[in-house]
C-alpha cells in the first residue's frame, strides 16, 4: 500500500524539489554551453550555486535513493556525478560510512577539519584555511575511497564507481574537445565550484565541535529560507544522529530533539554572518607548540578484547 | 555592469588563472611552512648523542617499544588472498636501560612513556594463522591486531631530550630531516616552475589560440594534480612517529606439491 508521501515515481513527493534543482542545473549548463547569449554573470553565478546544490542532492540521494526504480537511481547518480565531476558513489564510504562515525577504522575522518586547522599546519587568517581545505580533504577522500573500494563486500560498488567516473569525466572531456574554452569557463568552473564547496561545508559544520559528543558534534544553520533552498541540510546534528530520516522532516526533528540539548552556540541563525565572522574576519591564534606528538593515546579496547 | 551581458572570455581567463595561482600558492606555502618546521626539528636533534643499546629493562631486554593497534581488512579484488592493514592507534614506551656512548661512557635512560621514537621502517611480523586472520578480516569488524616494533640491545641509536620528552632514533635524524627538507624544497620550486610555465603558455599570443589552449589544458591538469601531489609530499615527509606502518599480508604460498588455498580469481 502506497504511503501518502509517495508518488508513482518518487519515494517522497518532496524530492520533486531535488529533481527540479538538478533539471534546472543541467539546463543552465546546457544553455551556457550552447547559447552564447547565456554566457553571462547571472547564468554563471546561478550555475555555481546550483552546482553546490547538486552536491547537496548527491548527499541526500546517496543516503536514500530518490526514485522507486533502481535503473533510474543509477542514471540519476551518473547525472549528479557529471554535475560535480566526481563519482557520486564516493559518498557511500566517505560520508555514509566514515564521516557519520567520524572514524575510519580508528583513524580520523578523511575530511577532519584538523587536517588544515590543527596547530602547526593552519593559516592564521581563517579564510585561507577554508579555501585550502579541499586541497587536503579532496585527495584524502579519494585515496580513502579507493582503499575502501578494494575491501568492500558491496560487489556493485566498484562497477558503479567506475561507471560514474567514466560518465562524468567522459562527458566533460567530450565537451572540452568540442569547445574547450566554453567548456572550461561554463562547465568545469561550476562543476568544481560545487565539488570543492561541499568539501568546505565539512569545515563549516564541524570546525571546533566535539565529534565525540552525542549532541555537540556539529554546527547547525537554522534560517528558514536557507534550509528551504538547501533541502534542510542546515540541520546537521539531527542528520548525524538519525541518518535515516528524510530531509523534509529534519527541521521539525531538530526542534523536537536537538533544541535544548545542543550548545546554543551551535545553532547559527545565518550562514552568511557566520562565514563573515569566522572566516573573512576570523583569525586563529595558536600556541608555539609544534606538531602533535606521535602518541595517540590508549590502545583500542577492541584490540585487547580480540587478543 | 549588466549581469546579462556576455562575459568576455579574457576576463574569465584572468579569473581562472587567478584561481590557479592562489590555490597553488596556498599549497606551496603550506609545504614551505612544513619545511621550516622540519628545520626546527633538526635544530632540536642537533644536540643528539650517538650510542649503542647495551641492555634494556623491557621484555626480552628491549630498551623501547612502539606498539601499534592495527585493523586488517581482506581485499575483495581479483588476485591472491591479501589482508591490508591500517593503523588505528599507536603508543610508545621506553622501559629504561643503558646505552653506550663509546669513549664518553654509558648513559642510563629512565623508564618513561613520554618518549618519541624514530624507528626505521620495518615489515611487521604476523604471529597469527593466516586462515584465522583472513576469516576475521573478511567480516565487518575486521581483524584487530597489535604490532610491536622494538629497540633491541646492540641497536645503534641517537638520543636527545626535548622539553622533558626523551627522543630516540634508530637512524640519523639529521640526515632524515635534511632529506625531507630537500623533498619539500623540490616540490615547492617545481610547483612554482610548473605554474609559471603553464601561465606563460596559456597567455601566449594569440590568446585562445592553439598554444594558449594547450597551456589552459595543462593548467587544468596541473590544478587537479597538484592537490594529491601536495598531500603525498606531506605524507612522505611526516615525522617518523606519525608515519603509518600499515602493511599488506599475502597468503603464504604452500610447497609446490600442494594447491594454494582460497585463491580468488
Amino acid at each position: 500500500m502506497a504511503r501518502p508521501e509517495e508518488t508513482w515515481l518518487l519515494h517522497h513527493r518532496a524530492d520533486r524539489r531535488q529533481v527540479g534543482i538538478i533539471t534546472l542545473y543541467m539546463g543552465v549548463l546546457a544553455a551556457m554551453y550552447l547559447v552564447p547569449a547565456c554566457r553571462n554573470v547571472f547564468c554563471l553565478a546561478l550555475a555555481c550555486y546550483l552546482s553546490f546544490l547538486n552536491a547537496v542532492v548527491i548527499h541526500n540521494h546517496l543516503h536514500k535513493g530518490i526514485f522507486k526504480y533502481k535503473a533510474l537511481n543509477r542514471a540519476f547518480r551518473a547525472v549528479l556525478s557529471f554535475g560535480n565531476l566526481y563519482p557520486a558513489s564516493a559518498n557511500i564510504p566517505s560520508h555514509n560510512v566514515v564521516h557519520h562515525h567520524f572514524n575510519d577504522d580508528g583513524r580520523p575522518d578523511w575530511a577532519d577539519p584538523r587536517f588544515v586547522t590543527g596547530e602547526g599546519v593552519a593559516f592564521r587568517w581563517n579564510l585561507l584555511n577554508l579555501i585550502h581545505f579541499p586541497n587536503v580533504a579532496g585527495p584524502q577522500t579519494f585515496h580513502g575511497v579507493s582503499r575502501w573500494a578494494r575491501v568492500t563486500r558491496q560487489r556493485d560498488f566498484r562497477r558503479e564507481y567506475i561507471f560514474e567516473q567514466m560518465f562524468a569525466f567522459g562527458l566533460t572531456g567530450l565537451l572540452l574537445v568540442v569547445d574547450f574554452w566554453t567548456a572550461l569557463f561554463f562547465i568545469l568552473v561550476p562543476q568544481l565550484w560545487g565539488a570543492r564547496g561541499i568539501l568546505r561545508i565539512n569545515l563549516i559544520q564541524h570546525d571546533r565541535c566535539d565529534t565525540r559528543s552525542e549532541w555537540n558534534h556539529s554546527r547547525n544553520f537554522v534560517g528558514a529560507f536557507f534550509n528551504w533552498v538547501m533541502c534542510n541540510n542546515g540541520y546537521h546534528t539531527i542528520h548525524h544522529n538519525r541518518a535515516g530520516l528524510h530531509w523534509s522532516v529534519l527541521a521539525e526533528m531538530h526542534r523536537k530533539e536537538c533544541v535544548g540539548r545542543i550548545a546554543p552556540g551551535l545553532d547559527e541563525p545565518s550562514m552568511v554572518k557566520y562565514l563573515l565572522r569566522e572566516f573573512v574576519f576570523g583569525f586563529r591564534t595558536f600556541s608555539t607548540a609544534e606538531e602533535p606528538r606521535a602518541e595517540r593515546g590508549e590502545l583500542a579496547e577492541s584490540v585487547d578484547a580480540a587478543e | 555592469m549588466n549581469p546579462l551581458a556576455s562575459l568576455p572570455y579574457e576576463w574569465l581567463g584572468v579569473l581562472t588563472l587567478g584561481v590557479l595561482v592562489v590555490n597553488t600558492s596556498l599549497i606551496v606555502f603550506v609545504a614551505w611552512k612544513r619545511r621550516h618546521f622540519l628545520g626546527e626539528v633538526r635544530r632540536r636533534w642537533a644536540k643528539r648523542e650517538q650510542a649503542t643499546v647495551q641492555h634494556g629493562l623491557g621484555p626480552g631486554g628491549i630498551l623501547a617499544q612502539r606498539r601499534i593497534s592495527q585493523l586488517g581488512r581482506a581485499l575483495t579484488v581479483r588476485g591472491p588472498d591479501r589482508i591490508v592493514f591500517t593503523d588505528a592507534s599507536t603508543e610508545s614506551e621506553c622501559f629504561g636501560g643503558a646505552i653506550s656512548r663509546g669513549a664518553s661512557g654509558a648513559l642510563t635512560l629512565e623508564a618513561t612513556r613520554d618518549v618519541e621514537l624514530w624507528l626505521a621502517e620495518a615489515t611487521p611480523e604476523r604471529d597469527h594463522s593466516f586462515d584465522d586472520a583472513w576469516a576475521r578480516a573478511s567480516t565487518n569488524k575486521g581483524f584487530a591486531t597489535l604490532v610491536d616494533i622494538d629497540i633491541e640491545p646492540g641497536t645503534q641509536v641517537w638520543v636527545c631530550h626535548e622539553q622533558g620528552t626523551l627522543c630516540i632514533a634508530t637512524f640519523d635524524p639529521l640526515e632524515y630531516c635534511d632529506r625531507m627538507r630537500r623533498v619539500l624544497a623540490l616540490f615547492c620550486v617545481g610547483s612554482v616552475l610548473c605554474l609559471v610555465l603553464v601561465t606563460a603558455l596559456a597567455c601566449s599570443p594569440p590568446v585562445f589560440g592553439p598554444l594558449s589552449t594547450l597551456g589552459a589544458a595543462l593548467g587544468v591538469a596541473f590544478f587537479l594534480a597538484i592537490q594529491p601531489l601536495g598531500v603525498a609530499v606531506r605524507d612522505y615527509t611526516l615525522l617518523p612517529p606519525m608515519r603509518e606502518v600499515g602493511g599488506t599480508w599475502a597468503r603464504p604460498v604452500k610447497a609446490a606439491s600442494s594447491a594454494p588455498e582460497h585463491a580468488i580469481f
